[in-house]
Formats: structure tokens, sequence, C-alpha cells
């Protein structure tokens, strides 16, 4: 996919991203034609989708399909793909027949939803939709570690997309924000104490957007673990550095930054915060003792 | 070794067209490095001194040049066989990776060379072939006591003599330069501010120059100052045309913060390797910061080589090049405090780290060589995200 081609994808998504709908994602990316697009370029079409959805603040769940899709599809069980994945407890999304239920062995339990009990709660991002789920799993079959540890991966680069959406989105508006607002006769922009927080954030997010499409590209576990640590990392520092530069305004809640801050942490903490994989990364270099490359130059 | 040098034949008979990609050429690179015993006497070693290494490592430039492999990724009018600077890239980080030290010279040319080819194509034939091959030192002359981040304000002065020209003032913090035989010097030819500098190349053996190093703070003559008092510069030396100066600057600045950060990123992933050898009780907060370094470290390898194709393409770099400089510091401060903490006190206690130590203390320069962090954070805050210049 050329830059072209990505930025009249971006074009499109937004408006679909931003629909507030209770009809479920995947049915207003059926009607894009988003199998076409997929088969296109995979890689590059679920990166772009989960980016342009950080940089509005799209609705609906993405991630839980796209974990069942890859558990699905590593484990050559069709019926997988229409499953709710329950992380800690939590439901992604409403609950389907089927779950979808990572163990502490690493491996994946398939399951029928129908002896869980699954409450609504309120969680931090209105619209993350998430239930707290009850119950013990029955039969389940269990799919090994493998399977699970491809989903993650899949997982985790996209949510560093989604991240570095969001990383974006704030930074921008932060721009925006600042050349506006006056103080001292001049735009607060023009302040070297706001330029260097901005900029700053904006390095971070440029650096983890590299590492995820490459983690895209490859599909290596590794590489999405990095990516997601970076992407995680970015989306703080911008929310952080953005939310200094709008002062008491973007402190209030008619002002959509805080929007921005509540969905990075939900998306942070999924699949990993950005602290504990750093943490995970050193621990794996310690063990193995090496330093692998990624990617080079082509 | 047979096929090795057979293939190496075909190098300097054939030039670039003998690899069919940059990685093909690394492992060509790689055979080569393991099996010739000069190259072999060079893995891991360490020098007291930034001059002893100096000298051992000219002669690893003269071996790599004789033998053909320097050559790739320099076009022929340079003394080259060809090739874009991929080449050049998979040369430092094969280097790199087998442990032997990349001679500072070859930093020099990253910067250098490349500014000589569009703007003064017959400096670069007449003196890359003996840059390339380690015969001279170059250093890179910008900076003057007055006139560090704000560049602009420069005063060295070049008055018109002849034909040619002659220079006076001072400069500072300029690399090598006590070990240097010429410098590429930005002067001022006119009037105040970007439009009266012109950038030339100066013979600093000559009367009228005098040269003093500066020790840093690892202990070692990294840099040093430049004092002109009426020093010859032939007509033909201008690098671009007279007041274009500033432009050529530019241009040198986008290989500076590209090229370069490639070069460091294979260097670190080798010393983070080499810092995991060590068996080190390691806490907690050691994981994090390896972690940490290591995602930098990524995030910089990814950029730069993306840097690297582009420039391979011939492609402009805009101010977006500031943003792979702040992925240097940003990885190279990391990278090295996470190897003081994985290595503990030994680390500033025993004598076995003090090459480390030194390294170590080289990286704190990071957020100020080749331009502050604070200035290319304004960069990046104007010219990338348009946030307005300051009143």
């Amino acid at each position: 996919m050329d830059l072209d081609t990505r930025e009249l994808l971006r074009k499109t998504l937004r408006p679909v991203l931003a629909e507030r709908s209770d009809r479920p994602l995947s049915e207003r990316l059926d009607e894009l034609g988003w199998d076409d697009v997929v088969a296109d370029d995979a890689a590059l079409a679920i990166c772009t989708l989960f980016e342009t959805k950080g940089e509005v603040l799209g609705a609906g769940d993405a991630l839980g399909p796209l974990l069942a899709r890859r558990v699905a599809d590593a484990a050559g069980m069709p019926e997988a793909a229409d499953a709710t994945v329950v992380l800690d407890g939590f439901a992604l999304g409403p609950l389907a027949a089927t779950v979808l239920v990572p163990g502490a062995d690493g491996r994946v339990a398939v399951a029928s939803s129908s002896s869980f009990d699954a409450e609504a709660v309120e969680p931090v991002d209105e619209h993350t939709q998430v239930c707290r789920v009850r119950g013990s799993l029955t039969d389940p079959t269990w799919l090994p570690a493998s399977v699970w540890d491809e989903a993650v991966a899949g997982g985790r680069w996209a949510l560093g997309a989604e991240l570095t959406g969001i990383a974006h989105q704030v930074v921008v508006d932060a721009v925006a924000y600042t050349a506006d607002r006056r103080q001292y006769g001049r735009p607060i922009g023009s302040f070297q104490a706001l330029q260097h927080r901005l900029a700053n954030a904006h390095v971070s997010t440029v650096g983890a957007r590299g590492v995820v499409e490459e983690a895209a590209r490859t599909g290596s576990a590794w590489t999405a673990l990095v990516a997601k640590a970076l992407a995680g990392a970015a989306a703080e520092e911008a929310c952080t550095h953005a939310q200094q530069c709008y002062g008491a305004i973007g402190f209030t809640w008619e002002h959509s930054f805080h929007r921005y801050l509540r969905r990075s942490y939900i998306l942070d903490r999924l699949l990993g915060g950005w602290r504990e994989l750093e943490v995970e990364i050193g621990r794996r270099l310690l063990a193995d003792r090496a330093v692998p490359k990624l990617g080079g130059i082509a | 070794m047979t096929e090795v040098s057979s293939k190496l034949t075909g190098v300097t008979d054939l030039g670039a067209g003998s690899f069919g990609s940059p990685a093909e050429y690394a492992a060509g690179v790689a055979a080569f490095l393991r099996s010739d015993a000069r190259m072999q006497a060079l893995v891991g070693r360490r020098w007291p001194t930034l001059e002893a290494s100096a000298v051992a490592l000219s002669e690893l430039q003269r071996v790599l040049f004789d033998e053909g492999w320097s050559r790739l990724g320099w076009p022929e009018l340079a003394g080259g066989l060809g090739g874009d600077p991929r080449f050049r890239a998979a040369l430092f980080e094969t280097l790199s990776e087998h442990d032997i030290l990349i001679p500072e010279p070859y930093c020099t040319l990253e910067i250098l060379v490349p500014v000589l080819l569009v703007h003064a194509p017959h400096l670069a034939e007449r003196y890359v072939p003996a840059l390339l091959r380690g015969d001279e030192v170059w250093a890179q002359a910008f900076s003057e006591p007055d006139a560090g981040s704000d560049l602009a304000s420069l005063r060295t002065r070049m008055e018109p003599d002849g034909e040619g020209w002659r220079i006076t003032g001072q400069k500072v913090w300029s690399t090598y330069v006590h070990l240097a035989d010429r410098a590429v010097l930005l002067a001022r030819s006119g009037e105040p501010g970007h439009r009266g500098l012109t950038m030339v190349l100066l013979d600093l053996h000559q009367p009228g120059v005098e040269v003093r190093p500066i020790r840093a703070e690892d202990g070692d003559n990294h840099f040093g100052e430049i004092f002109l008092d009426d020093a010859a510069l032939p007509g033909d030396r201008i690098i671009g045309t007279l007041g274009q100066g500033w432009a050529v600057a530019m241009y040198m600045l986008q290989w500076e913060r590209g090229a370069w950060g490639w070069l460091q990123q294979g260097r670190f992933h080798t010393r983070l390797a080499q810092a995991l050898q060590h068996d080190v009780d390691a806490g907690p907060a050691d994981a994090a910061a390896i972690g940490r370094a290591y995602a930098r470290l990524a995030a910089l390898r990814l950029q730069t080589a993306h840097t690297v194709e582009r420039l391979a393409r011939e492609e402009t770099l805009g101010p977006e090049v500031s943003v792979d400089k702040l992925l240097l510091i940003d990885a190279e401060v990391a990278v090295w405090d996470a190897i003081r903490l994985h290595l503990g006190p030994a680390f500033d206690l025993d004598p076995e780290h003090e090459w480390l130590r030194s390294q170590f203390l080289f990286s704190r320069a990071a957020p100020i060589y080749g331009g502050s962090q604070e200035i290319q954070r304004g960069l990046v805050a104007q010219r990338v995200l348009g946030m307005p210049r300051e009143a």
C-alpha cells in the first residue's frame, strides 16, 4: 500500500470510525468493502484502521474481534472468530455464545458462555464496551499457548497503532490550541517550554509508529511487544504534555481532551502496560544475553 | 579464503554490481573480516588513548580501501566503486557486529563528503580518495566561541586576496582537529546573518593556522580549537558558491542527523549485548532500564534505516530529520544508563571497565553535540509541527 492509498483509506475510515452508532464496527466496515482492503495488504490496512480509530476516538471494539479472528486462524477453528474475548475477568464487548479465555499457563480456552454472568460496567472511557464476567469454564477446549501468543502479537501491534493514533491527534490538537491561545500578547505556542513538550511527544510518536508498522509487516511477537511498549509510553507522554499546554480548559468535561486521556488508559493496560512491557523486554534480553536487531535497510 | 578473495577481486573490478543488495555485500564484508588476519587482530581491540586508536584504525581504513570494501557506496568520481549510501551503512553495521571499532574519519566522511559531491565535485575528485583511504584526516569547523547554537552569528572572516582568500578568526569544538590535515569551514564572506556565509575547504598545515586540542570530560582529546590569522585559501576551495554557506551547511546536516544515527545504533546494539554477558544480580530496576534502552534503540534503528533509504533514493530531507537526532539522543543516553546500571559498582570502580566508562561519559554529550537537543526540539516544534516562531 503506497502513501497515497493509505491516506485515502484514512480519509474513508475517519467518518465511519467517528460515527456514534450501536451497529457493530464489523458491520460498518463491511459496507466499505473492508475485506477487499485487507486482502490487498492486511498489515497496513489493520494498522491504518487502528491508528485512525485512535485519532477519532472511534467507538466499538475492534480488538476483541481481531484477537478472536487470529485465534481462529492460528488454531484452524473458524467458529472461534465470533467468540468474545475475556481478559482479566472483563469481556471485550457483549457476550457471544462462545468465549475465549486465556489461562495462566499461556494456553487459551474456547468455551460456551452459558455458565457466565456478565454485568455491564462503566469503565474510565465511556465508549469502551466491557462487561465484568463471573463464572467458571465448563468443558473448555484448551488451545496451545502458541495460538494465544499469535493473537496477542497481533493485538499488541494493533493497540500500538491505536495508541500512536491517539498520541498523534492529541499533539495536533494541542498545536492548534497553542497557536490560537494568546497570553502576554503572543500565542502561547511561541513559548519554548510548550514547543519542547510537544516536540518530545511528536518524536516519541514517530519512533513508536515505525516499530508498530514493522511489527505489523513482520508479524513478529517480539517486535509487537516492543511496539506496544513504545506506543503506550508515547501516548502517555503526549497526553501529559498536551494537558499542560491546555491549562485549565483541558481539565473541563466539555473539552475533548479527557476522552483521549481516558481511552489511552484503557488501551495501554490491555495486553500489558508500557511499564510492565519494558520490564518484560529487559528480562528476556537478560535471559537470552543477546540484543536482537529489528528490521534493517532494504 | 579463496572464495572470499575471488569475490573480492570481483568487487574491485566490478563495483557495487557485484552484490545484488547491501545485505549480500554485508555478508561479503563479514566473510572478509573473519578471514583476514589484519582484521581479526582488531576484533575487540581497545587503545588507551584516542590518538593511539586513530593510528591503528587508519591502518584499518587503508586495508578496507585497498581491498575495495570501503569503496562501495561512494561514486567513482570520489575514488569509490559506485552504489548508494546503503552500502556504507552496511559496512558500519558489519564492523560493529564484529566488535571492530569504526574509525572516526568514517563518521566525518558521512557528513562532509556527500556535500562535496553535490556542491564541489572538483574537490571530491581531488581529495576524497585520500580521505577514504585514511591518508588524510579532515575536520568540520563550524562553531566559534561566540557562535554555538546561534551558528549564523559566526565572525571568522574571509577576505579576497588576489586569486584566493585570507581567513582570520577562531573555531572551536572541532572534532579530531588536532589530527586533521584539512577542515571544512564555515566563514563570513559578506553581510551579517545567514546570507553572508561561505563554506570552504581549508588546509590546516600552513602558517597562520594554530590548532590546540581540548581534553574532554572522558579524558580524551575529542575536539580542539583552531586559531586563524590570515590563513591562505586558494580560490578553488569554495564549496558551493560565495554566500551559499548556510544552504550548504543545512544540506550537510541532513547527513549528520540521518546517517550518523544509523551508525550509532549499530554500535549501541553491540555495547548493550556485551554488557549482558556479565554475570550480575539483575534487579527489577535493571530489567526496566534495559527494556527501555532496547525499545528506544529499536525505534532509532527503524527510523534511521528509513532515513538512509531515503538518502539512497536521493530524496532531500527536510527538518523532519531532527526527529532522528532526537531519537538518537534518547537511545544513546538510555543505552549507556542501562549499561552503567547493569554493571553495578564495578562499572565505576573496576579498571577493567575504563574504556566503557569513557564511552559512558562521552554519551553525556549526546544532547549537546551536532546541534543541541533544545535546538532540535525547536526545529521539530516550528518546522515540523508548525508552531509559531518565538517573538
